[in-house]
């Protein structure tokens, strides 16, 4: 079983998800409420133990990983470890073909805890039980497929697959403007997904005849040919590496292509918000260096540059714009955009630090930003809105609650002991030798962060109750967390701090991989 | 000649159920209607069926016949079997749904006709050839569109008789340039014709534009396609059904023989062609281009799902005319790939616009899908999978379609073949938006009234057999695709 690791992690939940699908479809609308309510329940656990199953994967994946063997291209699979690798289509020479390395196996990990966290924050959904969950598995199974592809095409069909849960899940479980914003996450990532399917085109028919091929790691091989070529007179490996990014940075998402973002987040449930930021998001930047920075090393260090001037783009008007919010759902995920700034300023540092950073802030973020949404839909439940001035002294009224709004609050503004601010530290500290303007303006734009995040923790939580506020909204009648809400929110809490105190569990796994990357990109 | 007939079994069988019915209809009473319309329902069924039989078992044959007119070779046995396959389940169609099971022997007399036409088409190695199959293909047609339609069925037949006479006496102009030109008719005789020199160079040019209004005119490409759209709104469903697929795949059967017989033998190998100094390439692709343009932001604002699905197949001859343009026999397969993928996610659309349009009064309007997925729930998903397939999305054929078209495109990087899959993309992307207006009617909108939906078995069983070759062909298609590949040999 240990061969297949990697496949059932990704299968189980989507043959889960297909099942609970045809039970949505051919059950009967005349059964008795209750009847329908017993199954709906049953599903949920199903979901659960599901999401728990490939989670346990994930982790055995985790404890399976040698990070001592690093990519090296010499070697068969490039040192990828637990590789599976079959024909799919022969003709077109497409293979199933997965396996991970330092990067990918810490993504497997936040997937799978985002995701069991996602399930137990969607346990109130009540309307249409079985479709939201057959849903869900979907897209879970669709998110570590992306992390495990080894084969361009494998890797395409699952990035697409990834779409169509998630236009349903916010259009019909989101808020007011759900057709709005769904329709526009749609829109936006396919349009990026397009351009980057005709880079993979042209990266399979651009290799010498009878080499033609999917497989990313012979793309990594043909590196130098690709280089070579040109295409309408541009260099090849430029005008691909963009068509690729292109694609990516929508989803990450980078300057000017965010504006799907607020408004995906705004309107879709909670637990959609959390694995939209918590996992979906990193798949843009594990795109880029998965794709873009192994196949066109040349053409990298030809945009690193820009990578980075976009990353503090990001990071400023993230910040910026998160400050003006009224919303609070808003502020975070414009605070997403800026913290996922931080990430391209690292990867663009191109040092084995600044990208130690770049990973764990990836990781980190995941983690910090699923609590951030958790706790906003906490009191959204509750107030039934989410504008932050008519809150205020909440934290007499709800203290667990504010104690653990707290973390999260500290940990996304980047204080010592969180993993927020190690990923930082290392990406300035990384990026600094290179591009150190870039740094200088990310630095300072720290204190923009901790600005937002500190009023808006001021405004909500301190101060007096607001009195006209608290009888419209029944301040005074909310109960604080539920045991429910605490089990999503302790091993979140924990999970920030662990890593804050002792980096070395998630550095240790990908340092090697990393550096080897870094290495042939720069070499 | 004996030989020559041999080769002509499948039409022979077709002209021999057109007289039967011809011959029955003299002798059964007339009013005696359920009579009449078994025989006849019965008759083109085994008509098609048979064959169909004889084109499968003899899918290999390379010859020519009736001195030159006609070539039957695999890739023309494949489309062949493609038309007879759209024709089964159209009569299937026409039998069942409630907008045609009233039409008699004459209405099935047409569509054999239609039939051979399009056999024609297929299988042209002369330029008469060619305008005799359109000319047989677009006249039963015009009869089709209106056929016993009280509202707006005559006004489309009478609009699509007039751009079809004119389309075609357009292109026979053109092929009288020809003619001039080379002195002769015979597509492979053009094919060698080595006289271009720069005061023809004009006339030539003049003369593929004229070819291509008619071919445009059947394909519904722009700016030949403003008949299509109010076609298809007159039409009854099942005749709009395969008017989207059957004629449109005989039109692209056509100009493969026309622009490719001069640039691939018979192993595949492209070849110089005598059209090679003349720039066809880039007319044929402005065409694309403005017909994929045209047909997705026209189709953006419909509110008629069968107007909305007649601007999409505009657009979606628009992606297969852009590959038209490559000459290669990865072109070729892509495009048959796409058509019989086409075949399936189209009609299947039409099919579940029929059966909503029958619980709703005959009105095709899109609200009459909201709330979609919880009145019918297996109608409604089977629906979104015809939907996601028609946008490209994986894991659909449809996706696998659209790959196949663009890696024609890339597989030589030319300014014209890289540009237009460019606007291939875009477009694609354009589309997603009035696809996804059906999904969200179905899923995102509450039902605007308590009405059900629901169709007899057969309906559903059909649509189920679509959605999941439409699923399975996108998950593994080597199957598909080596048939079609080895049938890529031309005379």
């Amino acid at each position: 079983m240990s061969n297949y690791i990697l496949s059932l992690m990704t299968f189980i939940p989507l043959f889960a998800g297909i099942i609970i699908a045809s039970l949505a479809i051919f059950s009967k609308k005349k059964e008795s409420e209750e009847e329908q309510d017993s199954l709906d329940g049953l599903i949920k656990w199903i979901a659960l133990g599901v999401t728990l199953f490939s989670f346990g994967f994930a982790i055995w994946a985790y404890l399976k990983y040698d990070p001592s063997k690093v990519f090296a291209l010499n070697t068969k699979d490039a040192n990828m470890q637990l590789v599976e690798h079959y024909y799919w289509i022969r003709s077109f020479n497409i293979t199933y073909y997965v396996g991970i390395d330092g990067l990918s196996v810490l993504m497997l990990l936040l997937t799978g805890f985002v995701s069991v966290v996602g399930v137990l924050a969607s346990w109130n959904i009540k309307k249409k039980v079985k479709g939201y969950y057959a849903l869900y598995l979907i897209l879970i199974a669709a998110m570590y497929g992306v992390f495990i592809s080894l084969d361009f095409f494998l890797f395409y069909v699952f990035w697409e697959i990834m779409l169509l849960p998630m236009y349903f899940l916010i259009g019909i479980w989101g808020g007011p403007r759900k057709e709005y914003a769904a329709i526009k996450f749609f829109i936006y990532t396919l349009v990026g997904s397009l351009f980057m399917l005709l880079g993979v085109i042209a990266l399979y028919y651009n290799l010498p005849e009878g080499q033609h091929t999917f497989n990313i790691i012979d793309m990594m091989r043909n590196a130098d040919h690709y280089a070579s070529i040109k295409i309408l007179g541009l260099p090849f490996d430029k005008v691909v590496w963009l068509a690729l990014f292109l694609g990516f940075a929508i989803k990450i998402p980078m300057f000017p292509f965010h504006t799907w973002l607020p408004d995906a987040h705004v309107q879709a449930p909670t637990p959609i918000s959390i694995i939209l930021a918590g996992v979906l998001l990193k798949m843009g930047t594990y795109g880029i260096l998965r794709l873009n920075y192994t196949i066109f090393p040349k053409a990298t260090m030809w945009a690193a540059t820009g990578i980075a001037v976009f990353g503090v783009i990001n990071i400023v008007y993230g910040a910026m714009v998160a400050m003006a919010q009224r919303d609070l759902k808003k502020l975070i995920a414009y605070s997403s955009v800026s913290h996922m700034g931080y990430v391209m300023l690292g990867m663009a540092g191109m040092t084995a630090a600044s990208m130690n950073g770049a990973v764990l802030q990836m990781f980190s973020h995941g983690i910090i930003t699923a609590m951030l949404f958790m706790l906003v839909g906490v009191i959204y439940d509750r107030a039934h809105h989410r504008i932050i001035d008519n809150f205020g002294g909440i934290a007499q009224l709800m203290p667990i609650y504010a104690a653990f709004a707290g973390i999260a609050w500290f940990a996304a503004l980047g204080l010592p002991g969180f993993s927020g601010f190690i990923a930082e530290a290392l990406i300035f500290l990384g990026a600094f030798p290179n591009l150190q303007p870039y740094v200088i303006i990310a630095a300072l734009s720290v204190i923009l962060t901790a600005a937002y995040m500190l009023w808006s923790y001021q405004r909500v939580f301190f101060g007096s109750i607001k009195e006209d506020m608290a009888e419209k909204y029944h301040y005074r009648s909310f109960p604080d967390l539920t045991i429910r809400e605490l089990i999503v929110l302790v091993p979140l809490a924990i999970t920030a701090i662990v890593i804050g105190f002792y980096p070395k569990i998630i550095l240790s796994m990908m340092d090697g991989t990393l550096s080897a990357l870094v290495n042939y990109v720069t070499k | 000649m004996t030989s020559y007939m041999m080769n002509y079994i499948p039409e022979l069988i077709l002209i021999i159920g057109v007289a039967l019915m011809v011959l029955f209809s003299l002798f059964i009473d007339n009013k005696d209607e359920k009579k009449e319309r078994i025989l006849s329902i019965a008759i083109a069924v085994m008509a098609i069926s048979a064959s169909l039989f004889v084109l499968i078992s003899n899918s290999n044959k390379n010859v020519k016949i009736f001195t030159d007119f006609l070539v039957i070779d695999p890739l023309s046995t494949m489309f062949k079997i493609l038309f007879l396959i759209i024709a089964l389940v159209s009569v299937w169609f026409f039998a069942r749904s409630k907008e045609t099971n009233k039409f008699g022997l004459d209405f099935y007399v047409q569509i054999l006709v239609v039939l051979v036409g399009m056999m024609m088409m297929a299988s042209a190695n002369s330029l008469l050839a060619l305008y005799l199959g359109l000319e047989m293909v677009s006249i039963p047609s015009y009869l089709m569109t209106g056929w016993k339609r009280k509202d707006n069925g005559p006004e489309a037949a009478i609009k699509y008789a007039i751009y079809g006479g004119a389309a075609s006496g357009v292109m026979i102009f053109g092929m009288s340039l020809i003619y001039g030109l080379v002195g002769t008719l015979n597509l492979t005789t053009i094919s060698a014709y080595h006289g271009f020199n720069s005061s023809n160079k004009a006339l030539w040019i003049i003369s593929i534009l004229f070819m291509l209004a008619g071919f445009g005119y059947k394909v519904a490409a722009a700016p030949f396609h403003h008949w299509s759209p109010d076609v298809y709104e007159g039409a009854t469903t099942p005749v709009t059904a395969f008017f989207s697929v059957g004629p449109k795949a005989a039109g692209f059967a056509m100009m493969i023989r026309f622009f490719y017989k001069y640039t691939i033998t018979s192993n595949g190998d492209s070849v110089t062609h005598a059209l090679s100094q003349v720039p066809w390439t880039l007319l044929v692709a402005i065409i694309a281009v403005i017909t994929m343009f045209i047909g997705n932001l026209s189709a953006l604002r419909q509110t008629s799902m069968k107007r909305m699905l007649a601007y999409s197949s505009i657009a979606h001859a628009g992606y297969m005319i852009s590959v038209i343009t490559v000459s290669s026999k990865a072109a070729i397969v892509s495009i048959l790939f796409y058509l019989v993928i086409y075949l399936f996610m189209n009609i299947g659309a039409f099919i579940i616009v029929s059966i909503v349009m029958e619980n709703n009064n005959e009105s095709d309007d899109i609200k009459y899908f909201n709330g979609l997925g919880s009145k019918n729930s297996l109608l409604a998903i089977i629906m979104a999978f015809f939907m996601f397939s028609l946008m490209g999305v994986p894991p659909f054929a449809g996706f696998i379609g659209k790959v196949y078209l663009f890696t024609a495109l890339l597989e030589n990087l030319t300014p014209i073949t890289v540009w237009l899959s460019v606007f291939a993309v875009i477009n694609s992307a354009i589309s997603v938006y009035y696809y996804a207006r059906v999904i969200k009617a179905m899923y995102l909108t509450e039902p605007t009234d308590n009405s059900v939906i629901d169709t007899a078995f057969d309906f559903k069983s059909i649509l189920a057999v679509f959605a999941i070759i439409i699923f399975v062909l996108g998950i593994y298609w080597t199957p598909l695709f080596n048939i079609l590949s080895k049938a890529v040999v031309m005379q």
